[in-house]
């Protein structure tokens, strides 16, 4: 049985289709983050699930019943605001009973919850501050506070931690994660961030336009992305693209750069793909930066090239370096060691770890 | 059931207002329009017969002087508010000490009647005991200021009168604007090295223009009503000299019994500041939705 | 922000001697502060003269002896046309009708403000348009079918009639005052609170009427400043004893009979301009906030 369900689900604001046939399911217990770009209708997501705003068709399920029809007080959630959303005249303490004061819970009780969630977020000593007399942190934990003591079936978070600066945003993460871990709560949570949602999630749903590209465990959709999108959008540094042709299908499958003036030729033949490639099929090869290292490293993996490459730009990080180098009329980065002398504009060997490719077809952008 | 009665609650309790601005408002509105195109004297007639109300006022003396009157008013007191008021709010602006008193005291006639206003000046331009003795007083024996009972220059006693009361005012709109304006396209200026006059008439003036037509609203919106201020200071005289489209149609309605005549002379006056209101709330509301 | 302006000045500061121009500038405040002050001192200076000592002139002197007769006269014995029982009993008149009218209206507005706000619906904005016109148009548009329907409610004349107009063409102000200022909390406050299951009253009365207390502030004044002040509707809707104190003052000052009493004129305009003078005084900055709200609509 899951926890939630939406199924075939459509949200039209006039003409404007913000989500087209969203099919999703999580489990007691996931973590699950909506992730991508302003716009791509995570945030209405989020909002049709807590049942403030209708879908245009479709269903949400809530332990297997359709709760379409259901008011949000009444589907047993909780929701943190990007904004916090405390209610300005009223104390940290009734802040978090106002809801359980609305629903009749008796005084006994309410206190109860109240100290039990203020000690596991440590603002028993702010209860009789007003917001405004609060921190931007300790604000988020009086509204995580407020969410908590409903003891939901699910937590919905709005883009919590993005009113945070850096520091503090990073901190707030692990102690949610922290919490999730405790407390084994079912929580879905929508973010821009890719970090956050790589941290944080047990599951993740990429969206793009209103449309899921890829459902799945983060480490899935690091190794293996379905589309050219959700390997752009996840992992940073972002994914290498490079433009080419798969070629010699029948023998040792390659895969050539179509850029002028080039003749890079990589061996394909170890790479798994879902389709039988067309001969001379348009593609896009992607590999990530953690996978173009220098040749003093010592990892020889199913399949790799050196390359002679000239590097154009070094950012270093502390522990490694980003290098730029020109590659087939583009540009790939790569991640060394600090450890290794990059010199800008000397030619450097160049070790590509061929094991974890990716390619995509050249028009659909997904994965073959 | 419960979520039909949330969706239908905010429409229903808000149902009552709108009604009555629909009937009060728009409904009444409705009604003098039409009796503006009847028969009606002492008491209103329903039949319509055309424009002959309209023929009928823009054929009468007075209605002309009141609209003369109004014209002249409109121009005297919008300028002169604007020009006093965009003066003391850059004044006002220059980190003056008792900026708080200063502002208190340029803007306090707002808060009175302009019946009181109209008092106050009535006796201060009082031909014999008022202004006019004072500076003969002091030894000018043949000065002059017989304004109020003067039908040439009556009008521009209340031009005087109603600057008073409200240029604090228009100063407070310019104050808050000038406050608003972006102050590093001024740093820019002032390392681009332009000198102040021209940063003034250059970047903060022409900056101030939604500030200029909020203003102009406002004051041509209260010229156009000015009721209140006229019947304390002149009571439309001497004669008609200082009538205005107001107090001609209080005078059709009240007095006269000439409801065809009052409805129309309103219609006009609603003609006028719907000239100048529709297009501003207009573009005031598209611009909230965004 | 007054700081770039003062800069400009100080720019070209280089022709003429900062202090002259320091000089200058506090001349001519100074000299409007006397410009706006002179007629509120003439009122109060004449008030307190005798009417001989008025006749001899010297309209900006102090008076030579303090009398005080003018002010009890204005208050009780004046004479308005016929009548002569001074402005007290229309000072009163005026009270009873502001009090309900202000509150009534204030509480509307709120209301409807809230709902415009923050329980939007389609056409909501034409419905908040149409009534904000309302608070446009010149009243003499409505005036004549106001007085009959008042006659044919029956409550033509009388106090009840008149609250009923203030408030009917002031919901319009209302309105747009709490409009606005709800518009700016953030819709996500009664998102949380309708997830913890609290409905449309119980939202306006735990949380958002809470955090009202500077627009209903700025709106209370603004309404009791205008419905004191006003004259067109006392004049047009009122008769005899009902009058409120604004036309009672012009019937005084503008009464053909007897001698002319310049100091009980002026007493009289006093007392009819203290009431909104005080709330200005002690409140004048919410009022000043109320004007700006009102008409640069921010």
């Amino acid at each position: 049985m899951s926890v939630l369900e939406a199924k075939n689900l459509y949200k039209n604001f006039g003409a404007v289709e913000v989500l087209k046939d969203i099919n999703l399911s999580i489990d007691e217990g996931d973590f699950l983050v909506l992730v991508g770009p302003s716009g791509c209708g995570k945030s209405t997501l989020l909002n049709i699930t807590a049942g403030l705003e209708d879908m245009s068709a479709g269903d949400i399920m809530i332990d297997d019943a359709v709760v379409n029809e259901v008011p949000p007080k009444d589907r047993d959630i909780a929701m943190v605001f990007q904004s916090y959303a405390l209610y300005p005249t009223m104390t940290v303490e009734k802040n978090i009973t106002f809801g359980m004061k609305v629903r009749k819970v008796p005084q006994a009780l309410r206190k109860e919850a109240l100290e039990r969630v203020a000690g596991l977020l440590h603002i028993d000593h702010l209860l009789d501050r007003k917001p405004s007399q609060l921190s931007g942190g300790q604000r988020q934990r009086v509204a995580m506070g407020r969410a908590l003591v409903r003891e939901p079936r699910i937590f919905l978070f709005d883009e919590p931690l993005s009113n945070l600066d850096a520091k503090l945003r990073i901190q707030m993460r692990s102690e949610i994660k922290q919490l999730h871990q405790r407390l084994g709560t079912t929580i879905v949570y929508v973010t821009h961030d890719q970090t956050e949602a790589m941290s944080l999630a047990t599951k993740i749903a990429v969206m793009n336009g209103g449309v899921i590209e890829q459902l799945g465990a983060p480490q899935e959709l690091y190794d293996t992305p379905n589309s050219v999108f959700v390997a752009d959008f996840i992992g940073s540094p972002a994914m290498n693209f490079i433009k080419g042709q798969v070629v010699d299908v029948a023998g040792n499958a390659s895969f050539v750069s179509t850029h002028k003036g080039t003749d890079v030729r990589v061996p394909v033949g170890h790479y798994g793909f879902t389709e039988q490639p067309v001969e001379g099929q348009e593609v896009i090869l992607g590999v990530r930066p953690e996978y173009i290292t220098s040749n003093a490293t010592e990892h020889q993996g199913v399949a790799s090239m050196n390359f002679e490459l000239t590097p154009k730009l070094m950012e270093t990080t502390g522990f490694d370096q980003h290098v730029l180098f020109d590659f087939c009329g583009g540009e790939i980065a790569g991640r060394f060691s600090s450890k290794i002398e990059v010199v800008i504009n000397q030619p450097q060997t160049v070790h590509i770890d061929l094991s974890t490719i990716s390619i995509f077809d050249g028009k659909s952008e997904r994965r073959i | 059931m419960e979520k039909l009665i949330a969706r239908y609650l905010p429409k229903i309790v808000v149902a009552p207002s709108f009604a009555a601005v629909l009937f009060f408002v728009y409904g009444f509105i409705g009604w003098t329009i039409w009796v503006s195109m009847t028969k009606s004297r002492i008491l209103p007639k329903y039949d319509l017969v055309g424009l002959i109300q309209y023929d009928k006022l823009w054929a009468t003396p007075r209605w002309l002087v009141a609209i003369e009157n109004l014209g002249i008013f409109i121009f005297l007191f919008v300028a002169i508010a604007l020009v006093v008021g965009l003066f003391l709010a850059i004044l006002l602006d220059q980190k003056v000490r008792a900026e708080g008193f200063i502002r208190t005291t340029y803007l306090y006639p707002m808060a009175l009647s302009f019946i009181v206003t109209g008092t106050a000046w009535k006796w201060i331009l009082n031909p014999g005991l008022g202004i006019q003795k004072v500076v003969r007083d002091l030894g000018f024996p043949d000065f002059e200021f017989g304004w109020l009972v003067d039908p040439e220059m009556a009008l521009y006693t209340i031009v005087i009168a109603g600057v008073w009361q409200s240029s604090g005012f228009v100063m407070a709109l310019f104050l808050a604007g000038l406050r608003s304006v972006n102050q590093e396209i001024i740093k820019a200026a002032m390392v681009d090295g332009i000198g102040p006059f021209r940063i003034y008439t250059g970047i903060i003036i022409p900056s101030l223009r939604p500030v200029f037509i909020s203003a102009i609203i406002v004051l041509v919106h209260l010229a156009i009503k000015s009721f209140d201020l006229v019947i304390a200071l002149t009571s439309g005289g001497p004669g008609y000299s200082t009538d205005m489209p107001a107090t001609y149609m209080y005078a059709m309605a009240f007095s006269r019994g000439q409801l065809g005549q009052a409805s129309a002379s309103a219609t006009i006056m609603l003609m006028t500041v719907c000239i100048f209101i529709i297009p501003y709330l207009y573009s005031e509301l598209r611009q909230k939705n965004v | 922000m007054s700081d770039q302006t003062a800069n400009v000045a100080r720019a070209g500061g280089k022709r003429w001697s900062p202090i002259l121009l320091r000089g200058l500038l506090f001349l001519i405040l100074g000299l409007f502060v006397l410009y706006y002050t002179l007629p509120l001192f003439v009122m109060v200076v004449t008030s307190l003269k005798s009417l001989p000592e008025i006749r001899q002139g010297a309209l900006l002197g102090l008076p030579k002896e303090i009398v005080l007769d003018a002010w009890s006269n204005a208050w009780s014995e004046a004479c308005a046309g016929v009548t002569c029982v001074g402005l007290k009993p229309y000072f009163w008149n005026s009270v009873v009708l502001v009090v309900p009218a202000v509150i009534i209206s204030t509480a509307i507005g709120a209301i409807n403000g809230y709902i415009l706000s923050m329980w939007q619906f389609k056409g909501s904005n034409i419905i908040f348009g149409l009534m904000l016109f309302g608070c446009f148009i010149p009243f003499q548009a409505v005036l004549l079918p106001m007085a009959i329907t008042l006659g044919k409610i029956g409550i033509a004349g009388n106090v009840a009639g008149l609250v009923l107009v203030h408030v009917v063409y002031g919901i319009g102000f209302t309105t747009l005052f709490f409009r606005n200022y709800y518009v700016s909390v953030p819709i996500e406050l009664v998102k949380a609170a309708k997830i913890d299951g609290a409905g449309f009253w119980t939202i306006f009365g735990s949380i958002i009427l809470p955090m009202s207390a500077p627009v209903i502030v700025v709106t209370v004044i603004w309404q009791f400043t205008s419905i004191w002040n006003d004259f067109l509707f006392g004049v047009s809707f009122s008769q005899g004893d009902n009058q409120p104190i604004t036309v009672a003052l012009n019937n005084i000052v503008n009464s053909t009979t007897g001698v002319k009493e310049y100091n009980v004129d002026m007493a009289s305009a006093m007392i009819a301009a203290i009431p909104t003078l005080l709330v200005y005084i002690v409140a004048g900055k919410y009022f000043i906030r109320g004007l700006a709200a009102g008409s640069v609509k921010g």
